[in-house]
């Protein structure tokens, strides 16, 4: 497609069941009562001239040129801040405003350097556009005048420029930081002539500048400009994708020269996003041609030689050769598969029926299993479907946020940034977390309660909220009578109130206040719309399904289910999480998440597969990995994951790795697991996917192409051709192929299609016949299930216990610049904020250590030891220290133990007894990353 | 003891041990293991000699299957 110019009405959509009839230029018209007079003329095909307006923003009525003539009012209004009135005659062309608008943009380019031609916003600048416009011909003030032609150009930023000279201090960027992201990081400095934008009296990247975007995007000019259309030009043509990075799962414009990628710009029409982006998803897709990118497939024999590139063919009957043998030498369960969450849905769908049907067993799992497998098991019980309840733009609803576990302004950006709004519309927010995540206070926001927790103690936390409602009588009587089963909600009822789960009970637990904890509970049950929205905090610990239940328990107690401004909200992880699930990926079950001992179920995939499948659940991750290091698994084909460095207990997982006779990896890089493999398969990035996404609220999206595979094949092709080489056939013309046999024989896909989604944008699912654009709300007039369901949750405390040797309790987490084990993230700009990972300790831990901030200190628990450097903080409270696990030199996860969800085995990344010594040697003296030394053998 | 049969006692101890809150507390751990464990799993840990670490619940379970 050509470059899409997605339509700027100046003002945003106003929502009213009233209408108002109204003249604009002769041309009747009805808008909704609070229609700007700009939008409404808009709507008309009239494009009012403006520089300060923007749809995405309030109106703000500052650059004068939007001006109108209204029969019968004085003066000439600003369109953009005039709402439409009955009977109102508006006229947006007539000689005085010709001539008044004619003056504005003299001034204005009076003080603007006249380097059009050179300018990197030539042919995309609205000044530009608006000079033209008005007929602007001369500027009688010159450009001697007093100026800003001199001002400094900020290069601070790796991905933006702010030239100041070109600035028109129109505010644009300054609302947009406010009022679409929330951070607040700009200002106006100065008054009058002498008003300039700021961010914050220093430079944008030692500033509160989130590099989200959304200034770039908003200025009319070249003032703040992508540091690529600078290097580059304009684009020229867009295809509509998908973000690969967070669960959000943003829709973007990737802008293009010929197949070059220029920019991606957040689409406006996006449903999960609307408009709005993040740093990593706007600006960091620069690994997609990074130099470490693999390109060919490899092969060796063993994991100490060298690696040897060869043709696709011989790489995939090498590893087809060599998946036979240990099969035939070990048996049909010796080898599986782990399918990947940041790849598309056809891919995944591929891979799991590749491990089913040509592996002829169920070893199928997925790095859900690390991350989200509690929601699925929690939410399938309580609710009867593995996902989360709302869309995002629910939480504008929203009266009260319970949010537990979760730090959306890191690792869900954009979805922060929407319940921020919200917050700043009043809304109140109840944090759950062990540590003073940024949203407890940050710029406009101030949680009203902060419970901070012990970590572990989740289910005491949640039962004790449910107590309270529950002794209290602020249960929804009606909802439980009419929504959920009546002997399980009696059992609960009487569980919840005993004692133990009091908060006077839990505060000995948990360490939280009970009169902070009634507080909570109070305000979250009495509530007209209360909402959970809740991370990987609530689910990778020993009780991480009890604990989703537990909320699901007191959604349905309170009567915060099926309807807009509630419900269970899982922020999940990576970009297709929800769709890796969604496609069958666990051991246990098909696509739509049933179970390979439904008969029914089976035997319609045996006669679409033609061939026989096995209805026992097969080995998971963790099993796997026991399995292996016991002889019994020998073979394993890893799609897109990078197990050595993402999963728990590092030693244990490369023992298993190193166990194994056929390791076989898929993926962008020489990640750490391919230190293990015997086989590279390359990947392809999302920049080269066609395919879908399901992001956390369900909605599936298109990943449409920008350029061929830079490996030559499709990531579906390359295991459709190792099945074949396995001796099943799996033959397919296109992934729109494969999507169609996942909506033929998944019940909630049954209504999706390449064709459908390009007509429609997304859906969310269920979409089927019934719902044939999808299903932004669950459980509306019932549960998938039925009756809702209560579950008896009572609190377990978790093994991993500190003691003397290991006082210090260690939970994880990710920050915004960085992405997971920062496979992409590192091979981008953004290390620039976060060049290595830190340590997070309270200052009376480390002073009883002597460790000093900045300094360097060795992290050992049961399990392992590394290094880490050292940041001293108040976020944590004494006796609990927080890292990240971005960096493999730091090795985050060589310290994270096997515990893990007792029905999912999530590992328990959240709860690490730990203690911490100074060390004089910074963590790359440890030793060499794996990565690394895979390189060193392909270069030998 | 290998590696599996450690994970496999302390995996049915814990899914005891947060399945006491179920009506039937050892059919819901029997469920359970038909549901997500597979065979070899279970025959492995029956044919343990590690039966004597499991907890009240879980041996019961065991026996059930």
């Amino acid at each position: 497609m050509t470059l899409l110019h997605e339509p700027d009405l100046g003002t945003p959509a106003v929502k009213s069941d009233i209408e108002v009839e109204l003249v604009i230029d002769g041309m009747p018209t009805r808008v909704p009562a609070g229609t700007s007079v700009m939008r409404a003329a808009a709507l008309l095909g009239t494009a009012v001239p403006k520089l300060c307006a923007t749809d995405s923003l309030e109106a703000f009525g500052s650059c004068r040129l939007c001006l109108v003539e209204i029969d019968g009012k004085k003066g000439t209004p600003a369109s953009c801040t005039t709402p439409c009135e009955p009977g109102m005659v508006v006229h947006t062309q007539t000689p005085k405003l010709e001539k008044m608008r004619r003056g504005v943009m003299e001034l204005y380019i009076s003080d603007h350097p006249l380097d059009c031609l050179t300018c990197p916003a030539n042919g995309d600048c609205e000044l530009q556009d608006m000079a033209g416009v008005v007929g602007l011909r001369d500027v009688r003030y010159g450009l001697e005048g007093a100026n800003h032609l001199d001002a400094p150009t900020d290069d601070s930023n790796p991905y933006f420029s702010f030239d100041e000279s070109k600035c028109i201090a129109c505010s644009r960027c300054v609302r947009a930081c406010d009022e679409v992201q929330g951070t607040f990081a700009l200002t106006i400095e100065g008054r009058g002539f002498d008003s300039k934008i700021s961010p914050g009296g220093t430079d944008f990247m030692s500033s509160d500048c989130v590099s989200c975007g959304a200034c770039v995007q908003a200025c009319p000019t070249s003032t703040l400009q992508e540091k690529t259309v600078i290097q580059i030009g304009i684009p020229t043509r867009t295809v509509e994708t998908t973000c690969a990075y967070c669960g959000v799962g943003c829709s973007f414009k990737a802008e293009l020269k010929g197949n070059e990628l220029v920019r991606m710009v957040p689409l406006k029409s996006g449903g999960a996003n609307e408009g709005h982006s993040c740093v990593k998803g706007r600006f960091a897709w620069g690994y997609a041609s990074h130099p470490d990118r693999q390109l060919e497939p490899m092969v060796r024999e063993s994991i100490t030689d060298p690696w040897r590139k060869v043709s696709w063919n011989e790489a995939i009957t090498y590893a087809a050769t060599r998946l036979k043998d240990v099969q035939a030498k070990y048996g049909q369960q010796s080898i599986g598969g782990i399918s990947s969450s940041r790849c598309t849905n056809e891919e995944v769908f591929v891979v799991q029926k590749m491990v089913r049907a040509a592996f002829g067993n169920n070893n199928i799992d997925t790095c859900a299993r690390v991350c989200h497998s509690p929601t699925g098991y929690g939410l399938k019980q309580t609710f009867g479907t593995s996902a989360g309840t709302q869309n995002f733009a629910s939480v504008a609803k929203a009266d009260v946020i319970l949010l537990i576990g979760a730090n959306p302004t890191d690792a869900h950006p954009v979805f922060a940034s929407r319940m921020k709004r919200r917050l700043r519309q009043g809304a109140k927010l109840i944090v759950v977390d062990p540590r003073r995540i940024d949203l407890v206070r940050t710029a406009h926001i101030k949680a009203e309660h902060h419970l901070q927790l012990l970590p572990g103690t989740n289910v005491a936390i949640v039962n004790a909220l449910a107590h309270v409602a529950a002794t209290e009588g602020l249960l929804d009587e009606e909802f439980i009578q009419t929504r959920t089963e009546e002997k399980a909600f009696r059992d609960w009822f009487e569980f919840i109130k005993k004692p133990e789960n009091s908060p006077e009970s839990v505060e000995a637990i948990s360490g939280v206040p009970a009169s902070e904890l009634r507080a909570a509970a109070r305000l979250f049950a009495t509530a007209n719309n209360s909402a959970i929205y809740y991370g990987l905090g609530v689910t990778e610990h020993s009780q991480g399904s009890t604990m989703v239940m537990g909320m699901a328990n007191l959604a349905m107690a309170t009567g915060n289910i099926g309807r807009e401004g509630v419900g269970v909200n899982p922020l999940r992880g990576q970009n297709n999480v929800q769709g890796a699930c969604d496609m069958g990926s666990f051991p246990h079950e098909f696509s739509g998440y049933r179970h390979v001992s439904d008969d029914t179920v089976r035997h319609q995939f045996e006669e679409l597969w033609g061939t026989a499948l096995q209805a026992e659940p097969g080995l998971r991750i963790p099993n796997m990995l026991d399995s292996a290091i016991d002889g019994e698994f020998k073979g394993i084909f890893i799609h897109g994951e990078d197990i050595a460095q993402s999963d728990p207990n590092t030693k244990h997982v490369k023992a298993a790795l190193g166990a194994m006779e056929c390791v076989i990896v898929q993926d962008l890089f020489l990640n750490e697991t391919a230190a293990f493999a015997h086989v590279f398969f390359p990947g392809t990035s999302f920049l080269e996917k066609d395919g879908t996404f399901t992001n956390a609220e369900r909605r599936i999206n298109r990943v449409r192409p920008i350029q061929p595979p830079k490996t030559g094949k499709h990531e579906w092709e390359i295991v459709a051709e190792l099945s074949q080489a396995l001796g099943y056939p799996m033959q397919y013309g296109s992934s729109a192929e494969i999507m169609d046999e996942i909506a033929t024989s998944t019940p909630t896909f049954a209504g999706v299609s390449f064709a459908h989604l390009d007509k429609v944008g997304s859906v969310q699912w269920p979409c089927n016949e019934e719902n044939p654009v999808g299903t932004p709300t669950m459980h509306v007039d019932g549960f998938v299930r039925g009756l809702g369901q209560f579950m008896v949750t009572p609190y377990v405390a978790t093994e991993e216990k500190s003691n003397r040797k290991f006082p210090l309790l260690l939970t994880t987490g990710r920050i915004l610049s960085q992405y997971n084990v920062g496979a992409q993230t590192r091979r981008t700009e953004n290390v620039n904020w976060y060049p290595e990972d830190l340590l997070e300790m309270h200052e009376s831990d480390a002073e009883l250590r002597g460790i000093v901030d900045g300094s360097f200190a060795t992290l050992s628990s049961r399990v392992g030891e590394t290094v880490m450097k050292v940041t001293i903080t108040d976020r944590v409270p004494p006796g609990v220290v927080y890292s990240t696990f971005h960096y493999p030199t730091s090795g985050a996860n060589v310290v994270t133990t096997d515990y893990s969800d007792w029905a999912t085995n999530c590992p328990e990344y959240k709860v690490t007894a730990v203690e911490l010594r100074p060390s004089i040697k910074p963590p790359q003296e440890i030793g060499m990353a794996a990565a690394d030394l895979g390189l060193e053998l392909v270069n030998e | 003891m290998s590696s599996s049969s450690d994970s496999l006692v302390r995996m049915i101890n814990q899914i005891a041990a947060n399945s006491m809150g179920a009506h039937d507390p050892v059919a819901a751990v029997v469920k359970h293991l038909h549901s997500f464990w597979t065979p070899k799993m279970c025959s492995d840990l029956k044919s343990s000699n590690l039966t004597s670490e499991l907890n009240a619940v879980a041996a019961q379970a065991l026996a059930a299957l």
